[in-house]
């Protein structure tokens, strides 16, 4: 588990994060989505220890990262957005350096790391400069090197960006499958629709802050098409309304969110009843716009 | 620190880096060709070696028998390519009959066979006939030449330097080459001999200009056999006194009572020392050490940059923390390799420089100085490398090597120029100015990352050349020692106060 507590970190005068708080649970995929400079990336850079912060802490499995750093990063795996590596090493040789970090003899992590480059595809470089890897291929080593102790939590930052669609697809599907094994995966993006279908919750950040947390099918439901109608009698049509979604009116108009049936249904079960539908049409509300009123919600 | 692994991995390739290895590889040349520099200068040197021989020729049969042996100028056994003329003197030319060659170590004989024809050729005068044995040693080209002497059994002989024995009777001699030396208070007796029977002694005593002291007083110094004969004694049980005595006596007796006596033979004084002192002198010039530790700095300056300043600028060394490790434990790693890779380097040059006068000239720096200059070198770029490493925690990439290259062209050449500008504002050209500024250089050097090396130096020359260097009255050895810690351990701790918090995202 990933617990995000209270975390705060200025560069200069800029508050980059303030008062951040979240928790990621094992078995459980959750988006982190924000605006680019929202606070995503310090977040995370945070939480597997490579910034420290001003004040708060996170904790991987109960294990602080500023005070027991080193067996809390036993524990957690990291996919930066864009990986950067000491551009002289070779891809095996820096491997094998860095499972010297995780008490690994050079001789077994050579084996290892052999194995996990050709598994992730890039069994033909391995003997091929860092500096001449593409992004993509960077992103795959980061994760061969972060899987080199199989850690129970792990975290992809941005790591869709950059890639082509069967990167995309292969990135998806392993956070799903770290998901099933139970791992806590926290998946950062600017797309909320990125983490659409694998995420099971989604914290939205905006300009350091948490703007809000929602369980994935609340979102879906609250970006579903509406139905906006003007009807005769709008106070009796409610009862027959609230069967097919979230009611509200605005005005002359009467707006159903959350549809659960055709909007050729409810005219036609209103029409029934004896109620005048004078004007119906559907307002589509994408995921985007979803995260876009959240912002503005909170004031922007 | 979880495992030594990534020590050994930065330190592998901070040292196995081609920047490293071919710096390091110049300098060892460099310091290989230093030792063909020592090994030229030593040859120059008057008295460089001790060569001596001794030749048998069988007139008959053609047979030749040669005794050769070589000593360095401090008794020690050396090497030579040597070169044998057998030459005939006819009016003033000379001829050569027979050539051969050989590589001796010490001592060496030869048995050889003249072809029937030069046997024909060999003059009846035997005078005219000459043996010349050219030796070219580590020391020098050395020339001796003997002419033929007919011994006992119708032989001849040649040797050189001669010791000439014969019978008490004056009926009988015998021919025989070397050397008596006095070493300290240890008197050698080198002796290349065929003795005319078995069962002979040697017997020694002193002579002065009074006469010597005769066999009864002589005292025992060994059984003589075939070849290169070397009895040591005690200079003062032989009551030998350096400074009335005018040679060596020597007797050789079988135990039927033959007894043959020596002419008075000199007495070689060997001084010890002469050929380190040379060598660590030559060393410590600026072709030797000086070239390396004024520019294998850079090469220091350059790990800094590569271990740190540089991943550090890129944003790599995030991906590395992310690790289980904390960012004290890559701090000291990487600063460790940089460390070992200064000692290995230093190591490197001094070993191939020492291993290359030892192969050349079969002597070294003594060792008690190499480790102070090695100490000293070490040292000097250890703390550079601190200094360097410090700067590395806050300046990145470009950056960084602009402001070390200052750092290094500061600490090499500006410094030295300002503490004479400073000396000169000081005192004026006026006598005092030579001292007063070696008073302030040397103060400088407390102040300089790169000073070790320059003290270490000193040292080693005060140590093996006190008359010629005066003592310095500012150089403490502790307050060295001090400034050569301070140097490493106050950049090294500024610079984890910076680390610690930096961020280390580009």
């Amino acid at each position: 588990m990933i617990e995000v507590n209270s975390v705060s970190k200025s560069f200069g005068r800029l508050k980059a994060l303030d008062n951040v708080s979240f928790k990621v649970y094992n078995g459980e995929i959750t988006g982190y989505v924000g605006l680019n400079g929202a606070g995503k990336t310090t977040t995370i850079r945070i939480a597997v220890g490579v910034l420290p912060p001003d004040s708060g802490d996170v904790l991987i499995d109960g294990l602080s990262v500023t005070r027991e750093k080193k067996k809390a990063s036993e524990r957690i795996g990291w996919v930066p957005e864009l990986p950067i590596f000491e551009t002289d090493f070779k891809a095996l040789d820096y491997y094998v350096y860095l499972a010297g970090y995780y008490g690994i003899p050079p001789t077994e992590a050579k084996r290892m790391g052999r194995e996990a480059l050709e598994m992730l595809g890039l069994g033909d470089a391995l003997n091929m400069k860092l500096a001449a890897y593409s992004q993509g291929m960077k992103k795959r080593f980061a994760l061969a090197v972060s899987l080199i102790n199989d850690p129970p939590n792990f975290i992809f930052d941005e790591v869709l960006n950059g890639l082509d669609p069967k990167g995309i697809v292969f990135f998806r599907d392993l956070a799903v499958k770290f998901k099933k094994q139970g791992k806590a995966v926290l998946f950062s993006s600017h797309i909320l629709s990125e983490v659409e279908g694998i995420a099971d919750k989604v914290v939205f950040i905006h300009k350091g802050k948490i703007i809000g947390v929602y369980m994935m099918s609340e979102i879906v439901n609250m970006a579903k098409p509406s139905l906006i109608m003007k009807i005769d009698r709008v106070g009796e049509s409610l009862s027959i309304l609230e069967k097919y979604g979230r009611v509200e009116t605005r005005g002359e108009y009467v707006v159903v969110s959350g549809l659960n049936a055709s909007p050729s249904v409810i005219v036609k079960e209103l029409v029934e009843s004896g109620f005048s539908v004078q004007e119906v049409r559907s307002e589509e509300r994408s995921l985007e716009e979803f995260f876009f009123n959240l912002i503005r919600g909170k004031g922007e | 620190m979880s495992d030594v692994n990534p020590i050994f991995y930065d330190f592998k390739r901070a040292f196995i880096r081609p920047a490293t290895l071919v710096t390091l590889t110049v300098f060892i040349l460099v310091g290989v060709g230093l030792s063909y520099l020592v090994s030229i200068s030593l040859s120059m040197g008057a008295g460089s070696s001790y060569p001596a021989f001794l030749a048998k020729l069988d007139v008959e049969t053609g047979e030749l028998t040669m005794h050769y042996n070589i000593y360095d100028s401090e008794m020690r056994r050396t090497t030579a390519n040597v070169e044998v003329n057998l030459l005939v003197e006819e009016n003033g030319v000379y001829q050569t009959l027979k050539t051969f060659a050989f590589r001796a170590d010490g001592y060496h004989v030869v048995e050889t066979t003249l072809e029937s024809d030069i046997i024909r050729s060999l003059p009846e005068d035997t005078g005219r006939l000459l043996f010349e044995v050219r030796s070219s040693t580590p020391f020098g080209f050395n020339s001796i030449v003997a002419r033929f002497i007919k011994g006992g059994g119708g032989a001849l002989y040649a040797s050189t330097p001669l010791i000439y024995f014969s019978s008490l009777d004056g009926s009988k001699s015998v021919y025989s080459a070397g050397y008596v030396f006095l070493k300290n208070d240890e008197l050698t007796i080198s002796m290349l001999i065929e003795p005319p029977g078995d069962g002979f002694e040697l017997y020694c005593t002193f002579s002065t200009d009074t006469g010597n002291a005769g066999l009864e007083k002589a005292l025992l110094a060994g059984n003589v056999s075939t070849g290169l004969n070397v009895f040591k004694t005690n200079a003062s049980e032989l009551g030998l006194n350096a400074s009335t005595t005018t040679g060596i006596m020597l007797y050789l007796k079988n135990p039927e009572g033959l007894t043959y006596l020596s002419s008075a033979l000199p007495v070689t004084r060997i001084q010890t020392g002469i050929i380190q002192r040379r060598i660590t002198n030559i060393a410590l010039g600026t072709a030797g050490l000086g070239l390396f530790s004024q520019f294998f700095p850079i090469v220091v300056l350059y790990l800094a940059y590569t271990l740190v300043a540089k991943p550090k600028g890129i944003g790599a060394l995030e991906f590395l923390i992310a690790r289980p490790v904390t960012r004290l434990e890559v701090y000291v790693t990487r600063f460790t390799a940089g460390v070992l890779t200064a000692l290995a380097s230093t190591g490197v040059f001094f070993a191939a420089f020492n291993a290359s006068i030892f192969l050349l000239t079969g002597y070294s720096i003594e060792a008690s100085y190499t480790v102070i200059l090695f100490l000293g070198v070490a040292g000097s770029l250890i703390a550079f490398y601190s200094v360097c490493y410090m700067l590395s925690t806050v300046a990145s990439g470009g950056k960084y090597l602009a402001v070390s290259i200052i750092l290094y062209l500061f600490f090499t050449m500006i410094m030295g120029i300002l503490v004479f500008i400073l000396a000169y504002f000081m005192h004026g050209f006026t006598p005092r100015l030579v001292e007063e500024l070696q008073k302030l250089q040397y103060t400088s050097y407390y102040f300089n990352p790169l000073g070790l090396t320059s003290f270490a130096t000193y040292f080693v020359n005060r140590a093996e050349f006190p008359d010629i260097y005066a003592e310095v009255s500012v150089v403490n050895p502790y307050l060295v020692v001090a400034a050569g810690a301070a140097w490493t351990l106050v950049p090294f701790l500024l610079g984890w106060t910076l680390f610690r918090k930096a961020n280390l995202s580009r």
